[in-house]
């Protein structure tokens, strides 16, 4: 009986193990903000254990970028050459709101494999991707007093949508894990993607934002007005003096 | 025969020599900017020439410019730079750079008309046309250098009594930018004094007299008299301007010929675009409140009361300094107008809710044309450069490389970039 028990033991921990590994993504997301300040590059860097088949397949990331960032519509075109993305911006970017006017950002990015229609230098075979969106970060409301004088948001990973074979109509994933999405950027006829999981190397990314601080109204009240006043007196005073 | 055209060629040497560095730096810049946006990341070019360009892009395909976001200038600039997509992006840059280095013509121009030799008009306008930031403004690709142009182009034409066309400027002046507008007052000022019909003004200035006869008799109550005199004068002088002002022909000409253009290009672009131009090339700029560009005393107060019910009140409040301080000037300078139009322009940019670097070309580029008259010790007016330039930190500087953006991340808060506003 011992010995039944012990066995039943071992084959549950042993399909769980199996079951649990074959779940475990077998692709990796790596997040990193490059530069400081309002102005930051993001790259989403997808590595593949089992490498895709470029040309056959395609790699789409969905982002949805929270109310404190959006994509810079004048850098868009400037990408750096050694990674092939393009994007295609969903939402109406307002360039000048303040954080607390804007609406998020829905944002699809075609990542290219290599050997996918445009080539690369190395002859890597389709076991990882590169999507770069330059990022603006957003005026927040300042801190109550206080509190640190930092604004922090939420970068959310993006969604991972994958395509293979040429027919956009059909794809081997069950039907809850299918999206439609734009074909490419070329081609904005809806075709049928796959929801992939994925492990992120690290967590998602967290940005600091410095804000003024609500403590400092009077003072700035003040000396705006005292300012102000004190230039207008002497222009006057200028004025009267040539007169 | 020789000798006197060689006295008259080296005459003409510091000039030359003035717009020959003003060319030589700006196409410096120019190819500067072609490798700095070849290899770096922070680009030269200004993004609001990606905007020109872009607009330039939907006005050739018979789109309207306002379909591009932050496209807030007049239709006239996108159509101006159509090139930019029929013959290169670069037309656009070049062609700021020659109005930029035509700007310093101009004010060659007025200071030799002020009775400035040629000599010292030469080493004045090269205050702009080696100016690295009036430069390198132009160069990134910045349009501010057009309402410059229209605005010293009106200057010129005034200067040389010419009413017409400086009324034709000056409408094409205010269509581009708005701030021009506040010269509208000691324009009519200068004019009407200058060109002023004498039997009007003759016989009203007789009553003047007349009053002052009757009053001066009387004992009594003086200080009562005196201070109801003055004012009473006060009144009489302001009605008899007003009163020149409106029997002045030159005045009316000057103003229906800038009328006329700025309502000509009104209605045109009304026409094309819409309800959408007056609201992106007008109404935004009256209404607009922005925080991101921190040169003006109020950026901070502005941005924390951003969406409070206080905020609109300031913003009211804001104009009434300048609106005294623009009145008063026009009154007391409107004899020398370039020295006039130089104070407008400053007052109106420094007490200002919005505030950027391109601003302080629209006073920059009359102030080689007021320094003549000015009777400041050179070390008092050494130290009121230095104070300016130690209000443009380091955004500022930054600014003439495009390797950083506008606030100054670095500081913990906000109250460092304010303080030096």
């Amino acid at each position: 009986m011992a010995w039944y028990s012990l066995f039943s033991c071992v084959s549950l921990v042993s399909v769980w193990w199996s079951l649990s590994a074959a779940h475990t993504p077998n692709i990796t997301l790596i997040r990193t903000s490059l530069g400081s300040g309002f102005h930051r590059d993001l790259v989403t860097t997808l590595r593949f254990a089992v490498p895709l088949n470029p040309p056959a397949c395609f790699v789409l990331l969905r982002e949805r970028l929270p109310q404190g960032a959006f994509p810079d519509p004048h850098k868009l075109s400037a990408q750096p050459q050694h990674i092939h993305s393009e994007i295609f911006v969903l939402s109406k970017v307002d360039v000048e709101a303040h954080t607390a006017a804007a609406s998020p950002i829905v944002l699809l990015a075609f990542a290219s494999l290599p050997n996918n229609g445009e080539g690369t230098e190395q002859a890597e075979k389709g076991d990882h991707v590169s999507v770069w969106v330059p990022l603006t970060l957003r005026y927040h409301d300042p801190a109550p007093p206080g509190l640190h004088q930092y604004a922090e948001f939420v970068l959310p990973n993006p969604e991972l949508l994958l395509r293979c074979g040429t027919d956009g109509k059909q794809q081997t994933c069950v039907r809850t894990a299918q999206v439609e999405a734009p074909c490419s950027m070329a081609n904005e006829s809806l075709c049928l993607w796959c929801r992939q999981a994925y492990h992120a190397e690290q967590r998602p990314l967290l940005f600091s934002v410095p804000v003024g601080s609500e403590s400092h109204l009077h003072m700035v009240a003040t000396m705006t007005f005292a300012t102000v006043t004190g230039c207008t007196l002497l222009l006057l005073w200028g004025i009267a003096q040539h007169l | 025969m020789g000798r006197a055209t060689a006295t008259r060629r080296a005459r003409y040497l510091p000039q030359v020599a003035a717009c020959a560095g003003a060319v030589s730096l700006r196409l410096a810049l120019l190819l500067y900017g072609l490798y700095q946006d070849k290899v770096s990341r922070v680009r030269f070019t200004d993004v609001d020439y990606d905007v020109f360009t872009d607009a330039a892009k939907l006005v050739v395909t018979g789109r309207s410019p306002y379909e591009q976001t932050t496209y807030r200038y007049t239709p006239l600039l996108a159509w101006l730079l159509t090139p930019n997509v029929f013959v290169s992006p670069f037309f656009g840059k070049v062609l700021f750079a020659v109005i930029d280095v035509l700007v310093g013509y101009l004010q060659l121009q007025v200071l030799r008309r002020a009775g400035n030799s040629k000599r010292t008009s030469a080493l004045l306008s090269s205050l702009w046309l080696l100016n690295p930031l009036a430069a390198v403004v132009a160069c990134r690709g910045n349009a501010e250098p057009l309402v410059v142009l229209f605005v010293m182009c009106s200057l010129s034409a005034l200067q040389r009594s010419r009413p017409l066309a400086g009324g034709l400027w000056f409408g094409l002046a205010v269509h581009a930018k708005m701030y021009p507008i506040t010269y509208a007052l000691p324009v009519a000022l200068y004019l009407s004094q200058r060109h002023k019909m004498q039997d009007g003004v003759d016989s009203l200035q007789d009553g003047v007299d007349s009053l002052r006869g009757d009053t001066g008799e009387m004992d009594s109550g003086r200080v009562c008299r005196k201070g109801r005199r003055g004012f009473i004068r006060l009144l009489q002088r302001g009605f008899a301007k007003v009163l020149q002002i409106v029997r002045s022909l030159h005045v009316w000409t000057f103003f229906l010929a800038a009328a006329s253009v700025f309502i000509g290009l009104a209605c045109l672009f009304y026409q094309m675009y819409g309800w959408e131009f007056l609201d992106q090339a007008y109404l935004y700029h009256i209404t607009r409140r922005d925080t991101r560009h921190n040169f003006s005393p109020y950026f901070y107060l502005l941005y924390l009361g951003a969406g409070s019910h206080w905020e609109r009140t300031v913003g009211l409040a804001a104009l009434v300094p300048q609106a005294i301080l623009l009145l008063i000037a026009s009154f007391a300078f409107y004899n020398d107008l370039p020295f006039c139009f130089f104070l407008h322009t400053y007052i109106f940019v420094s007490f200002n809710k919005v505030c950027t670097s391109q601003y302080f070309l629209w006073y920059m580029c009359l102030l080689p044309l007021v320094l003549p008259s000015l009777r400041l010790p050179w070390k008092k007016g050494l130290l009121l450069l230095m104070l300016w330039f130690s209000g443009q930190p380091f955004p500022g500087v930054c600014r003439l490389r495009g390797s950083c953006q506008h606030t100054s991340w670095n500081s913990k808060d906000m109250t460092p970039s304010w303080r030096s506003a």
